[in-house]
Protein backbone atom coordinates (compact mmCIF):
# COMPACT_ATOMS: atom_id res chain seq x y z
CA UNK A 1 0.00 0.00 0.00
CA UNK A 2 1.17 3.30 -0.99
CA UNK A 3 1.17 6.31 1.64
CA UNK A 4 1.11 9.48 -0.17
CA UNK A 5 3.67 11.18 1.64
CA UNK A 6 2.33 14.89 -0.14
CA UNK A 7 -0.64 15.78 -2.32
CA UNK A 8 -0.21 15.89 -6.36
CA UNK A 9 -1.17 20.01 -5.39
CA UNK A 10 2.36 20.39 -3.96
CA UNK A 11 3.98 18.46 -7.42
CA UNK A 12 1.24 20.81 -9.40
CA UNK A 13 2.01 23.61 -7.81
CA UNK A 14 5.93 23.87 -8.30
CA UNK A 15 4.98 23.68 -12.00
CA UNK A 16 1.11 25.70 -12.26
CA UNK A 17 2.03 28.60 -10.28
CA UNK A 18 4.24 30.28 -12.54
CA UNK A 19 1.64 30.10 -15.41
CA UNK A 20 -0.92 31.70 -13.06
CA UNK A 21 -2.96 28.83 -13.28
CA UNK A 22 -5.48 28.36 -9.98
CA UNK A 23 -4.90 24.98 -8.25
CA UNK A 24 -7.99 24.34 -5.90
CA UNK A 25 -7.42 22.59 -2.60
CA UNK A 26 -8.45 18.85 -4.10
CA UNK A 27 -8.95 16.59 -1.01
CA UNK A 28 -10.17 13.10 -2.90
CA UNK A 29 -9.04 14.46 -6.25
CA UNK A 30 -6.81 10.86 -6.46
CA UNK A 31 -9.79 8.51 -6.54
CA UNK A 32 -10.48 6.95 -10.32
CA UNK A 33 -13.87 8.55 -10.34
CA UNK A 34 -13.21 11.82 -9.14
CA UNK A 35 -13.85 14.60 -11.60
CA UNK A 36 -14.22 17.97 -10.05
CA UNK A 37 -13.13 19.83 -13.74
CA UNK A 38 -16.11 16.92 -15.67
CA UNK A 39 -17.62 19.54 -17.75
CA UNK A 40 -14.65 21.34 -19.01
CA UNK A 41 -12.95 17.92 -19.61
CA UNK A 42 -16.69 17.00 -21.53
CA UNK A 43 -15.57 19.52 -23.56
CA UNK A 44 -12.20 19.35 -24.28
CA UNK A 45 -13.08 14.96 -24.81
CA UNK A 46 -15.89 15.88 -27.15
CA UNK A 47 -13.53 18.12 -29.68
CA UNK A 48 -11.04 15.63 -29.31
CA UNK A 49 -13.30 13.30 -30.27
CA UNK A 50 -14.30 15.69 -33.00
CA UNK A 51 -10.82 15.55 -34.29
CA UNK A 52 -10.42 11.86 -34.35
CA UNK A 53 -13.04 11.14 -36.43
CA UNK A 54 -12.53 13.79 -39.26
CA UNK A 55 -8.69 13.78 -38.89
CA UNK A 56 -6.68 11.30 -37.20
CA UNK A 57 -8.41 8.48 -37.47
CA UNK A 58 -8.44 8.62 -41.41
CA UNK A 59 -4.93 9.26 -41.02
CA UNK A 60 -4.19 6.52 -39.40
CA UNK A 61 -6.24 4.62 -41.27
CA UNK A 62 -4.32 5.09 -44.69
CA UNK A 63 -1.02 4.56 -42.51
CA UNK A 64 -2.31 1.23 -41.63
CA UNK A 65 -3.03 0.84 -45.43
CA UNK A 66 0.52 1.30 -46.13
CA UNK A 67 2.46 -0.26 -43.24
CA UNK A 68 0.33 -3.10 -42.36
CA UNK A 69 0.82 -5.25 -39.64
CA UNK A 70 4.79 -5.99 -39.31
CA UNK A 71 5.42 -2.60 -40.82
CA UNK A 72 3.71 -0.82 -37.45
CA UNK A 73 4.74 -3.28 -35.38
CA UNK A 74 8.69 -2.57 -36.52
CA UNK A 75 7.73 1.64 -36.83
CA UNK A 76 6.61 0.59 -33.02
CA UNK A 77 9.95 -0.44 -32.12
CA UNK A 78 11.72 2.26 -33.77
CA UNK A 79 9.24 4.93 -31.75
CA UNK A 80 9.67 3.22 -28.67
CA UNK A 81 13.90 2.98 -28.98
CA UNK A 82 13.58 6.79 -29.74
CA UNK A 83 11.54 7.12 -26.10
CA UNK A 84 14.85 5.76 -24.33
CA UNK A 85 15.84 9.31 -22.54
CA UNK A 86 12.42 9.23 -20.59
CA UNK A 87 12.63 5.79 -19.65
CA UNK A 88 16.15 6.31 -18.64
CA UNK A 89 15.80 9.07 -16.60
CA UNK A 90 12.35 8.29 -15.05
CA UNK A 91 13.64 4.98 -13.81
CA UNK A 92 16.84 7.05 -12.36
CA UNK A 93 15.58 9.35 -10.31
CA UNK A 94 13.24 6.80 -9.09
CA UNK A 95 16.43 5.67 -7.73
CA UNK A 96 16.19 2.60 -9.88
CA UNK A 97 19.97 2.24 -11.16
CA UNK A 98 20.18 -1.89 -12.64
CA UNK A 99 16.36 -0.99 -14.48
CA UNK A 100 17.97 2.64 -15.86
CA UNK A 101 20.94 0.01 -16.70
CA UNK A 102 19.17 -2.09 -18.47
CA UNK A 103 17.22 0.57 -20.44
CA UNK A 104 20.79 1.65 -21.56
CA UNK A 105 21.83 -2.09 -22.88
CA UNK A 106 18.27 -2.11 -24.78
CA UNK A 107 18.81 0.96 -26.97
CA UNK A 108 22.59 0.32 -27.76
CA UNK A 109 21.60 -3.31 -28.57
CA UNK A 110 18.55 -2.84 -30.37
CA UNK A 111 20.01 0.83 -32.32
CA UNK A 112 22.84 -1.76 -33.06
CA UNK A 113 21.72 -5.11 -33.72
CA UNK A 114 18.69 -3.97 -33.71
CA UNK A 115 19.01 -1.95 -37.22
CA UNK A 116 18.11 1.57 -35.86
CA UNK A 117 15.84 0.14 -33.38
CA UNK A 118 13.23 -1.33 -36.00
CA UNK A 119 13.72 -4.46 -34.56
CA UNK A 120 13.90 -5.91 -30.40
CA UNK A 121 16.90 -8.09 -30.42
CA UNK A 122 17.30 -6.82 -26.78
CA UNK A 123 13.99 -8.40 -25.39
CA UNK A 124 15.12 -11.85 -26.74
CA UNK A 125 18.30 -11.39 -24.94
CA UNK A 126 16.44 -10.97 -21.32
CA UNK A 127 16.50 -7.49 -21.59
CA UNK A 128 13.13 -6.09 -20.06
CA UNK A 129 11.60 -2.58 -21.34
CA UNK A 130 10.37 -0.64 -18.52
CA UNK A 131 7.56 1.55 -19.59
CA UNK A 132 8.43 4.49 -17.25
CA UNK A 133 7.78 8.28 -17.70
CA UNK A 134 8.00 11.65 -15.49
CA UNK A 135 4.27 11.69 -14.69
CA UNK A 136 5.03 8.03 -12.38
CA UNK A 137 8.10 9.31 -11.68
CA UNK A 138 6.16 11.79 -9.33
CA UNK A 139 3.70 9.18 -8.48
CA UNK A 140 7.16 7.13 -6.76
CA UNK A 141 7.79 10.17 -5.50
CA UNK A 142 4.33 10.28 -3.29
CA UNK A 143 2.54 12.60 -5.65
CA UNK A 144 -0.90 10.97 -5.50
CA UNK A 145 -2.78 11.51 -9.51
CA UNK A 146 -4.75 14.39 -8.51
CA UNK A 147 -7.57 16.10 -10.23
CA UNK A 148 -8.50 14.58 -13.70
CA UNK A 149 -7.51 16.61 -16.89
CA UNK A 150 -8.64 15.85 -20.48
CA UNK A 151 -5.44 17.52 -22.83
CA UNK A 152 -6.25 19.08 -25.96
CA UNK A 153 -5.45 16.47 -28.50
CA UNK A 154 -3.35 14.52 -25.77
CA UNK A 155 -6.45 12.78 -24.29
CA UNK A 156 -6.40 11.79 -20.84
CA UNK A 157 -4.19 12.92 -18.16
CA UNK A 158 -3.81 15.03 -14.79
CA UNK A 159 -2.82 17.27 -12.78
CA UNK A 160 0.31 15.15 -11.78
CA UNK A 161 0.68 13.65 -15.26
CA UNK A 162 0.26 16.98 -17.07
CA UNK A 163 3.38 18.39 -15.90
CA UNK A 164 5.00 14.60 -16.71
CA UNK A 165 4.16 15.17 -19.84
CA UNK A 166 5.65 18.27 -20.39
CA UNK A 167 9.16 17.20 -18.98
CA UNK A 168 8.85 13.76 -21.28
CA UNK A 169 8.70 16.37 -24.49
CA UNK A 170 11.69 18.57 -22.93
CA UNK A 171 13.70 15.04 -22.62
CA UNK A 172 12.60 13.86 -25.86
CA UNK A 173 13.86 16.91 -28.02
CA UNK A 174 17.31 15.90 -29.12
CA UNK A 175 15.97 15.04 -32.63
CA UNK A 176 14.37 18.58 -33.31
CA UNK A 177 17.89 20.00 -32.25
CA UNK A 178 18.87 18.16 -35.20
CA UNK A 179 16.48 19.90 -36.97
CA UNK A 180 12.96 21.27 -35.89
CA UNK A 181 11.11 19.41 -38.90
CA UNK A 182 12.35 16.34 -37.60
CA UNK A 183 11.77 16.83 -34.01
CA UNK A 184 7.93 17.55 -35.00
CA UNK A 185 7.89 14.74 -37.64
CA UNK A 186 8.70 12.55 -35.76
CA UNK A 187 6.07 12.86 -32.99
CA UNK A 188 3.51 13.10 -35.42
CA UNK A 189 4.52 9.90 -37.32
CA UNK A 190 4.80 8.15 -33.69
CA UNK A 191 1.23 9.54 -33.13
CA UNK A 192 -0.21 7.98 -36.72
CA UNK A 193 1.29 5.36 -35.90
CA UNK A 194 -0.28 4.33 -32.04
CA UNK A 195 -3.25 5.20 -33.92
CA UNK A 196 -3.41 3.17 -36.51
CA UNK A 197 -2.40 0.01 -33.94
CA UNK A 198 -5.09 0.64 -32.31
CA UNK A 199 -7.81 1.37 -35.11
CA UNK A 200 -9.96 -1.64 -33.94
CA UNK A 201 -9.87 -1.38 -30.64
CA UNK A 202 -11.10 2.38 -30.44
CA UNK A 203 -13.91 1.70 -32.29
CA UNK A 204 -14.14 -1.70 -30.21
CA UNK A 205 -14.29 0.71 -27.33
CA UNK A 206 -16.41 3.40 -28.49
CA UNK A 207 -19.18 1.35 -29.58
CA UNK A 208 -19.33 -1.08 -26.50
CA UNK A 209 -19.08 1.88 -23.72
CA UNK A 210 -22.32 2.97 -22.51
CA UNK A 211 -21.10 6.46 -21.69
CA UNK A 212 -17.13 6.59 -23.63
CA UNK A 213 -16.15 9.71 -21.75
CA UNK A 214 -16.30 7.99 -18.71
CA UNK A 215 -14.82 4.50 -19.74
CA UNK A 216 -11.57 6.27 -21.10
CA UNK A 217 -11.15 8.22 -17.76
CA UNK A 218 -12.01 4.90 -15.41
CA UNK A 219 -9.44 2.94 -17.54
CA UNK A 220 -6.65 5.75 -17.60
CA UNK A 221 -6.87 6.15 -13.87
CA UNK A 222 -6.61 2.39 -13.29
CA UNK A 223 -4.06 1.88 -16.18
CA UNK A 224 -1.63 4.57 -14.40
CA UNK A 225 -2.68 2.68 -10.75
CA UNK A 226 -1.78 -0.72 -11.69
CA UNK A 227 1.51 1.12 -13.32
CA UNK A 228 2.52 2.17 -9.74
CA UNK A 229 1.36 -1.07 -8.26
CA UNK A 230 -1.72 0.93 -6.76
CA UNK A 231 -4.74 -1.81 -6.33
CA UNK A 232 -7.73 -0.94 -5.48
CA UNK A 233 -10.56 1.47 -5.89
CA UNK A 234 -10.34 3.75 -2.80
CA UNK A 235 -6.94 4.51 -0.92
CA UNK A 236 -8.88 4.36 2.01
CA UNK A 237 -10.71 1.34 1.02
CA UNK A 238 -9.37 -2.51 0.96
CA UNK A 239 -9.05 -2.98 -2.77
CA UNK A 240 -11.20 -6.38 -2.31
CA UNK A 241 -13.79 -4.36 -1.54
CA UNK A 242 -14.22 -4.00 -5.34
CA UNK A 243 -15.18 -7.53 -5.12
CA UNK A 244 -17.55 -6.97 -1.88
CA UNK A 245 -21.41 -7.23 -2.55
CA UNK A 246 -23.36 -5.87 0.45
CA UNK A 247 -25.62 -8.44 1.86
CA UNK A 248 -27.53 -5.80 3.98
CA UNK A 249 -30.75 -5.12 2.70
CA UNK B 1 -1.21 -23.43 20.70
CA UNK B 2 -2.01 -26.37 18.39
CA UNK B 3 -4.28 -24.56 16.51
CA UNK B 4 -1.90 -21.03 15.78
CA UNK B 5 1.07 -23.83 14.59
CA UNK B 6 -1.65 -25.28 12.22
CA UNK B 7 -3.85 -22.90 10.94
CA UNK B 8 -0.83 -20.64 8.76
CA UNK B 9 -0.14 -24.29 7.08
CA UNK B 10 -3.28 -25.11 6.48
CA UNK B 11 -4.28 -21.75 5.07
CA UNK B 12 -1.26 -21.69 2.56
CA UNK B 13 -2.12 -25.20 1.60
CA UNK B 14 -5.94 -23.59 0.97
CA UNK B 15 -4.43 -21.43 -1.36
CA UNK B 16 -2.63 -23.58 -3.26
CA UNK B 17 -5.69 -25.59 -3.89
CA UNK B 18 -7.36 -23.17 -4.53
CA UNK B 19 -4.82 -21.33 -7.36
CA UNK B 20 -4.49 -24.87 -8.91
CA UNK B 21 -7.85 -25.29 -9.24
CA UNK B 22 -9.15 -22.17 -10.61
CA UNK B 23 -6.11 -22.39 -12.95
CA UNK B 24 -7.00 -25.30 -14.43
CA UNK B 25 -10.38 -23.82 -14.94
CA UNK B 26 -9.07 -20.86 -16.73
CA UNK B 27 -6.89 -23.23 -18.74
CA UNK B 28 -10.21 -25.63 -19.65
CA UNK B 29 -11.88 -22.90 -20.49
CA UNK B 30 -9.39 -21.07 -22.98
CA UNK B 31 -8.80 -24.08 -24.50
CA UNK B 32 -12.15 -24.70 -25.39
CA UNK B 33 -13.56 -21.29 -26.82
CA UNK B 34 -9.59 -21.37 -28.86
CA UNK B 35 -11.22 -24.69 -30.04
CA UNK B 36 -14.44 -23.06 -31.04
CA UNK B 37 -12.55 -20.09 -32.32
CA UNK B 38 -10.29 -21.76 -35.00
CA UNK B 39 -12.92 -24.11 -36.10
CA UNK B 40 -13.14 -23.54 -39.49
CA UNK B 41 -16.62 -25.16 -39.75
CA UNK B 42 -18.41 -22.86 -37.81
CA UNK B 43 -19.82 -19.57 -39.07
CA UNK B 44 -19.66 -16.30 -37.36
CA UNK B 45 -22.88 -16.88 -35.55
CA UNK B 46 -22.66 -20.47 -34.69
CA UNK B 47 -19.27 -18.91 -32.91
CA UNK B 48 -20.76 -16.60 -31.20
CA UNK B 49 -23.20 -19.11 -29.67
CA UNK B 50 -20.82 -21.68 -29.01
CA UNK B 51 -18.61 -19.26 -26.83
CA UNK B 52 -21.64 -17.57 -25.25
CA UNK B 53 -22.61 -20.29 -24.20
CA UNK B 54 -18.89 -21.32 -22.47
CA UNK B 55 -19.37 -17.49 -21.14
CA UNK B 56 -22.84 -18.43 -19.18
CA UNK B 57 -21.10 -21.93 -17.94
CA UNK B 58 -17.87 -20.17 -16.89
CA UNK B 59 -19.01 -16.67 -15.60
CA UNK B 60 -21.07 -15.67 -12.64
CA UNK B 61 -23.55 -13.45 -14.11
CA UNK B 62 -25.69 -12.81 -10.45
CA UNK B 63 -22.73 -12.38 -8.87
CA UNK B 64 -21.06 -9.48 -11.88
CA UNK B 65 -24.37 -7.73 -12.26
CA UNK B 66 -24.30 -7.26 -8.48
CA UNK B 67 -21.00 -6.17 -8.33
CA UNK B 68 -21.23 -3.69 -11.63
CA UNK B 69 -24.59 -1.91 -9.96
CA UNK B 70 -22.58 -1.88 -6.22
CA UNK B 71 -24.38 0.57 -4.00
CA UNK B 72 -27.00 1.44 -6.83
CA UNK B 73 -28.40 -2.42 -6.90
CA UNK B 74 -30.47 -0.14 -3.70
CA UNK B 75 -31.80 2.16 -5.89
CA UNK B 76 -33.26 -0.39 -8.38
CA UNK B 77 -36.77 -1.46 -7.81
CA UNK B 78 -38.00 -5.19 -8.18
CA UNK B 79 -38.62 -4.94 -11.93
CA UNK B 80 -35.44 -2.36 -12.80
CA UNK B 81 -33.21 -5.05 -11.64
CA UNK B 82 -34.80 -7.94 -14.02
CA UNK B 83 -35.13 -5.68 -16.37
CA UNK B 84 -31.04 -4.50 -15.66
CA UNK B 85 -30.22 -7.88 -15.37
CA UNK B 86 -31.58 -9.15 -18.64
CA UNK B 87 -30.42 -6.41 -20.56
CA UNK B 88 -27.02 -6.73 -19.24
CA UNK B 89 -26.01 -9.60 -20.01
CA UNK B 90 -27.37 -9.59 -23.35
CA UNK B 91 -25.18 -6.56 -23.79
CA UNK B 92 -22.38 -8.65 -22.76
CA UNK B 93 -23.02 -11.52 -24.75
CA UNK B 94 -23.60 -9.41 -27.96
CA UNK B 95 -20.29 -7.03 -26.85
CA UNK B 96 -17.81 -9.61 -26.71
CA UNK B 97 -19.44 -11.63 -29.04
CA UNK B 98 -18.30 -9.18 -31.96
CA UNK B 99 -15.50 -10.20 -31.31
CA UNK B 100 -15.47 -13.95 -32.15
CA UNK B 101 -14.32 -12.59 -35.83
CA UNK B 102 -10.72 -10.86 -35.06
CA UNK B 103 -9.48 -14.25 -33.49
CA UNK B 104 -6.48 -15.07 -35.64
CA UNK B 105 -4.52 -17.85 -34.39
CA UNK B 106 -3.34 -16.36 -31.25
CA UNK B 107 -2.18 -18.37 -28.18
CA UNK B 108 -2.55 -17.98 -24.40
CA UNK B 109 -0.48 -18.99 -21.96
CA UNK B 110 -1.44 -19.25 -18.64
CA UNK B 111 0.69 -18.07 -15.93
CA UNK B 112 0.63 -16.61 -12.26
CA UNK B 113 -2.18 -17.17 -10.41
CA UNK B 114 -2.76 -14.86 -6.50
CA UNK B 115 -5.40 -15.92 -3.53
CA UNK B 116 -7.07 -12.52 -2.42
CA UNK B 117 -8.20 -12.60 0.83
CA UNK B 118 -11.54 -13.24 0.33
CA UNK B 119 -10.98 -16.75 -1.12
CA UNK B 120 -11.10 -15.21 -5.04
CA UNK B 121 -7.55 -16.35 -6.86
CA UNK B 122 -6.87 -14.11 -9.75
CA UNK B 123 -5.09 -16.16 -12.73
CA UNK B 124 -3.03 -14.15 -15.46
CA UNK B 125 -3.02 -15.30 -18.83
CA UNK B 126 -0.56 -14.04 -21.27
CA UNK B 127 -1.67 -13.42 -25.00
CA UNK B 128 0.54 -14.05 -27.92
CA UNK B 129 0.54 -13.33 -31.25
CA UNK B 130 -0.88 -10.73 -33.49
CA UNK B 131 -1.28 -7.34 -32.42
CA UNK B 132 -1.92 -7.92 -29.05
CA UNK B 133 1.50 -9.99 -28.60
CA UNK B 134 2.36 -10.09 -24.90
CA UNK B 135 -1.27 -8.13 -23.06
CA UNK B 136 -1.89 -9.55 -19.48
CA UNK B 137 -5.76 -10.33 -19.43
CA UNK B 138 -6.64 -11.69 -15.48
CA UNK B 139 -9.68 -13.51 -14.46
CA UNK B 140 -10.62 -13.15 -11.14
CA UNK B 141 -12.48 -16.46 -9.93
CA UNK B 142 -14.77 -16.92 -7.10
CA UNK B 143 -15.37 -20.71 -6.06
CA UNK B 144 -18.90 -21.54 -5.06
CA UNK B 145 -19.49 -24.71 -3.19
CA UNK B 146 -16.31 -25.95 -5.22
CA UNK B 147 -17.01 -24.32 -8.37
CA UNK B 148 -15.09 -21.82 -9.98
CA UNK B 149 -16.37 -18.76 -12.06
CA UNK B 150 -15.18 -16.00 -13.43
CA UNK B 151 -16.39 -12.35 -11.85
CA UNK B 152 -14.13 -10.03 -13.42
CA UNK B 153 -11.77 -9.21 -16.16
CA UNK B 154 -8.42 -7.27 -15.77
CA UNK B 155 -6.88 -6.14 -18.49
CA UNK B 156 -3.40 -5.13 -18.17
CA UNK B 157 -4.76 -3.71 -14.65
CA UNK B 158 -7.97 -2.16 -15.92
CA UNK B 159 -10.62 -3.83 -13.96
CA UNK B 160 -13.74 -4.42 -16.34
CA UNK B 161 -15.57 -4.46 -13.51
CA UNK B 162 -14.56 -1.53 -12.03
CA UNK B 163 -14.81 0.54 -15.37
CA UNK B 164 -18.34 -0.66 -15.84
CA UNK B 165 -19.40 0.59 -12.39
CA UNK B 166 -18.16 4.24 -13.08
CA UNK B 167 -19.58 4.17 -16.14
CA UNK B 168 -23.38 3.30 -14.63
CA UNK B 169 -22.73 4.70 -11.49
CA UNK B 170 -22.22 8.61 -13.98
CA UNK B 171 -25.25 7.22 -15.61
CA UNK B 172 -27.32 6.43 -12.89
CA UNK B 173 -26.56 9.91 -10.72
CA UNK B 174 -27.20 11.91 -14.13
CA UNK B 175 -29.95 10.66 -15.58
CA UNK B 176 -31.57 7.95 -13.51
CA UNK B 177 -32.01 4.12 -13.46
CA UNK B 178 -34.68 3.99 -15.80
CA UNK B 179 -32.27 5.91 -18.28
CA UNK B 180 -29.73 3.62 -17.93
CA UNK B 181 -31.82 0.66 -18.65
CA UNK B 182 -33.11 2.11 -21.67
CA UNK B 183 -29.69 2.90 -22.46
CA UNK B 184 -28.77 -0.32 -22.62
CA UNK B 185 -31.81 -1.52 -24.41
CA UNK B 186 -31.23 1.09 -27.34
CA UNK B 187 -27.48 -0.48 -27.77
CA UNK B 188 -28.83 -3.74 -27.20
CA UNK B 189 -31.32 -3.29 -30.03
CA UNK B 190 -29.16 -1.23 -32.54
CA UNK B 191 -26.46 -4.29 -32.42
CA UNK B 192 -28.72 -7.18 -32.48
CA UNK B 193 -29.82 -5.35 -35.81
CA UNK B 194 -25.96 -5.14 -36.91
CA UNK B 195 -25.40 -8.67 -36.14
CA UNK B 196 -28.92 -9.99 -38.28
CA UNK B 197 -28.36 -9.89 -41.91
Amino acid sequence: MRTRTFPAAAVALTLFLPLGLPVPALADSDAPDSDPFEPLNRGTFRFNDTFDIWLAEPAASGWYFVFREPGTRHLGYFFSNLRFPVRFTSTLLQGRVRDSAEETGRFVVNSTVGLGGFFDPASGWGLKQHDEDMGLTFGHWGAGAGAYLTLPLLGPSGIRDGPGLVLDSALLSGPAFINPWLGTGLRIADALNRRARLLNDAEEAKESSLDYYVFVRNAYRQYRDAQLGIEGTQPEEDPDDLYQIDEDE
Amino acid sequence: MLALVLAPTTGARADAKSETEASRVVGKVVDEVIAVLSNGELDTEAKRAAVENIAKQNFDFPVITRLVLARNYKKLSEAQRSEFIAEFQRYLSLTYGRRVDSYSNQSIEISESKSHKNGDVTVDTKLIGGQVDGVIVAYRMRGKNGTWRAIDVIVEGVSMIANFRSQIREIVSSKGADQLIATLREKNERDEAAVTP
